[in-house]
C-alpha cells in the first residue's frame, strides 16, 4: 500500500464514505452529539499538490482531509502544515485501514448547527472551494488595510521603494 | 525626555540582539508575520513607556504565576521590564503606604494614559469586606483606578467571568470586572490561569500598537480564542474514528483515545491549549491523560462535574461560534448562509502562527 497514485478521486470518495459509515455503525451508536439528519458524504479528493484534497461530512464532524501521495510514517496525532491558496493550515495525522495515513483539519464538530443534509453538503462544497482561493482577511492584511494612504505617503521613502510601489503596502 | 520601552530594557541589561529576537517571536505569536518584527521594534524604541497598574482582587495569583513563567526566558525578562509593573502587590518591592502612593502617583502623572490589568474580581456583598486592600474594599480601589486608566485587561477567568469565587451560590457576590466598569474598553483573557505566552503577547500587542487586538463578541482576543481545544486536539483522530476512553486506565486510555466519555470539555472550550500548550509547549491536560475542564469558559464551576459527559447539546451549538443561526440551505438566503458558514470555518481553521513561534529554538538572552 505504498502506491496511491492510481487511485482516482471517485475511489477516494468511496473509500472515505465506506470507512466512516462503518465507524458510525460500529462505534458511534447513541452518542448524544450525532446529528441524526446527516449522513456520511465525501467531496472532492482531486489531486492537489502531492496528494488528494477533499472534505468529509459525517454526523459528528466536517473535516478537510488531505491524503498525501507519498506515505510517511508519521505518528498519529502529530501536526503537519499544508500550504493552501487560502493560507497555511495545520492538519493532524490520522490513520485508518484500508486508507492508511491521512491528514485532517477540523471545520465543524459536532455538526449540529446544520439544519439538514443539504445545508451541510453545500457548506462542505463551499469550504472546499474557499481553501483553494486566496484569502485577504489575515491579521496582517487587516492591519495594513487600516492604514490610510495619506498616512503612508507621509513616511519618508527611498526612490527605489517609491518606484516599487511601497507606499501601497509594507 | 520620556523613557521608551527600549530604554527600560537596555537598562535591565537586555542586549539589542535579544531585544530584536523577542520582537520577531512576538510578531510570530501574534500571527503577524516576520515583517512585523521591525514594526514592534520601532514602536518599542520610540514610544514612551506606558505604565501598567496590576490590581489583585479575589484571586489565587495563578495568573501572575503563569505570567512570570512565560516560556521564553527572554519574553519574560522583556515583558517584565517593558511592562515595568508600576504596581503589582505580588511582585513589587514597595509595601504599605509607599505602595499605595504609587497608585496615586501613576494616576496623577499618567491620567488617562496607563493600562489597568486586573487579576481577580471584587466581591460586592457585605459592603465588599471579603476583599480589603489597604483598609478599603477592593471595589473602591478598582473603580477609582479604572476611572483614570486608558483600557483594562481582565486577566483570567476571575476577572473575566467570576470563576470559583462566583460559583453558586456566590456568597460574597464576586462580580467580574466588566459588570462594574462599563465605560472603559476591556479585553478579557480568560483561563485559570491563562497561557503565559498568550498573556505576554496580549500585553506586547497593546503596548506597542496602543490598541487592542481584534476581539470576539465576548471581548477575547480572536487570535488565541477563536478555536476550541477540540478543533486542534492531537487526540482528535480518535474522536473522528469513534475511539473513546471508557474508564481511566483502560486499554483506550493507554492508547491515547479521545476523552469525550470521561467528561472532556474540549468541544465547548475556546482556548489555545491544544496548539500553544503549557510549560514551554511541553504538554497540556489532555496530553497528560485528563479531559479538559473548560476553565476558560464562563461559569465553568457551575456546569456540573468535570467528569460528566457533555450531553447538554444546545451548549455545543450556542457557544460554538459566531454563525450560530441554524445553517439552512433551501432558498437563496440559505445558500448565502452556507457560503458564509464555510468561509468562517475555513478562516477559523487556518493555522495561527503561534505554533511557528514555538518551533523556534528556545534560548536565553
Amino acid at each position: 500500500m505504498n502506491d496511491r497514485v492510481p487511485l482516482t478521486s471517485a475511489m477516494w470518495v468511496e473509500r472515505f464514505e465506506h470507512l466512516f459509515k462503518n465507524i458510525q455503525q460500529m462505534r458511534m451508536q447513541d452518542l448524544p452529539f450525532l446529528h441524526t439528519g446527516i449522513t456520511v458524504k465525501a467531496f472532492g479528493f482531486e489531486p492537489h499538490q502531492q496528494g488528494f484534497l477533499g472534505v468529509v461530512l459525517t454526523p459528528w464532524f466536517m473535516n478537510l482531509i488531505f491524503v498525501p501521495e507519498v506515505l510517511t510514517q508519521e505518528q498519529v496525532g502529530s501536526r503537519q502544515f499544508l500550504q493552501l491558496p487560502a493560507g497555511t493550515y495545520d492538519f493532524i495525522v490520522n490513520y485508518e485501514d484500508p486508507i492508511g495515513f491521512y491528514w485532517t483539519c477540523s471545520l465543524f464538530s459536532p455538526v449540529l448547527e446544520f439544519e439538514d443534509q443539504q445545508a451541510a453538503e453545500q457548506t462542505a462544497q463551499y469550504a472546499l472551494l474557499a481553501v483553494l482561493q486566496p484569502d485577504h482577511s489575515s491579521a496582517k492584511d487587516q492591519y495594513q488595510a487600516e492604514k490610510p494612504l495619506a498616512e503612508r505617503l507621509q513616511q519618508p521613502m527611498s526612490r527605489r521603494a517609491w518606484l516599487q510601489g511601497k507606499f501601497l503596502r509594507d | 525626555m520620556l523613557e521608551t520601552f527600549y530604554d527600560v530594557m537596555r537598562r535591565q541589561g537586555i542586549s539589542r540582539r535579544s531585544f530584536l529576537k523577542y520582537c520577531s517571536l512576538t510578531a510570530a505569536a501574534l500571527g503577524l508575520g516576520p515583517e512585523f518584527a521591525g514594526k514592534i521594534a520601532h514602536a518599542m524604541e520610540n514610544k514612551p513607556r506606558i505604565p501598567v497598574l496590576w490590581l489583585h482582587g479575589l484571586e489565587c495569583t495563578c495568573c501572575s504565576e503563569s505570567f512570570i513563567r512565560s516560556a521564553h526566558p527572554l519574553a519574560k525578562d522583556v515583558v517584565l521590564s517593558m511592562v515595568s509593573l508600576d504596581y503589582d502587590d505580588t511582585i513589587m518591592a514597595a509595601a504599605g503606604q509607599q505602595a499605595e502612593a504609587i497608585i496615586e502617583e501613576t494616576i496623577q502623572k499618567y491620567d488617562g494614559n496607563f493600562i489597568l490589568a486586573v487579576e481577580g474580581n471584587p466581591p460586592l456583598n457585605q459592603e465588599g469586606m471579603s476583599c480589603i486592600i489597604a483598609g478599603k474594599p477592593f471595589v473602591e480601589q478598582l473603580t477609582k483606578v479604572a476611572k483614570h486608566c486608558k483600557a483594562i485587561i481582565s486577566w483570567g477567568s476571575c476577572a473575566s467571568y467570576g470563576c470559583v469565587q462566583a460559583a453558586k451560590p456566590n456568597p460574597t457576590k464576586a462580580t467580574p470586572v466588566h459588570k462594574i466598569i462599563t465605560d472603559k474598553p476591556i479585553i478579557k483573557v480568560p483561563g485559570c490561569p491563562p497561557i503565559a505566552e498568550v498573556m505576554t503577547a496580549v500585553v506586547t500587542y497593546i503596548l506597542t500598537f496602543e490598541r487592542f487586538p481584534e476581539l470576539d463578541r465576548q471581548g477575547r482576543p480572536k487570535m488565541f480564542y477563536s478555536q476550541r481545544i477540540h478543533d486542534k486536539c492531537y487526540r482528535r483522530p480518535h474522536f473522528d474514528a469513534g475511539q473513546f476512553v471508557e474508564s481511566f486506565d483502560d486499554e483506550g486510555a493507554r492508547k491515547g483515545y479521545c476523552l469525550y466519555k470521561m467528561g472532556c470539555k474540549g468541544p465547548t472550550t475556546y482556548n489555545a491549549c491544544s496548539t500553544i500548550r503549557w510549560n514551554e509547549g511541553t504538554s497540556f491536560p489532555i496530553q497528560a491523560g485528563h479531559g479538559c475542564i473548560g476553565c476558560s469558559e464562563d461559569g465553568f464551576w457551575d456546569k456540573g462535574s468535570w467528569y460528566a459527559r457533555l450531553t447538554d447539546i444546545p451548549a455545543f451549538g450556542v457557544e460554538a461560534n459566531a454563525d450560530k443561526i441554524g445553517i439552512a440551505a433551501a432558498a437563496t438566503v440559505g445558500t448565502a448562509i452556507a457560503a458564509h458558514a464555510a468561509m468562517s470555518a475555513v478562516k477559523r481553521a487556518k493555522s495561527t502562527q503561534t505554533t511557528a513561534a514555538h518551533d523556534e529554538p528556545k534560548q536565553g538572552a
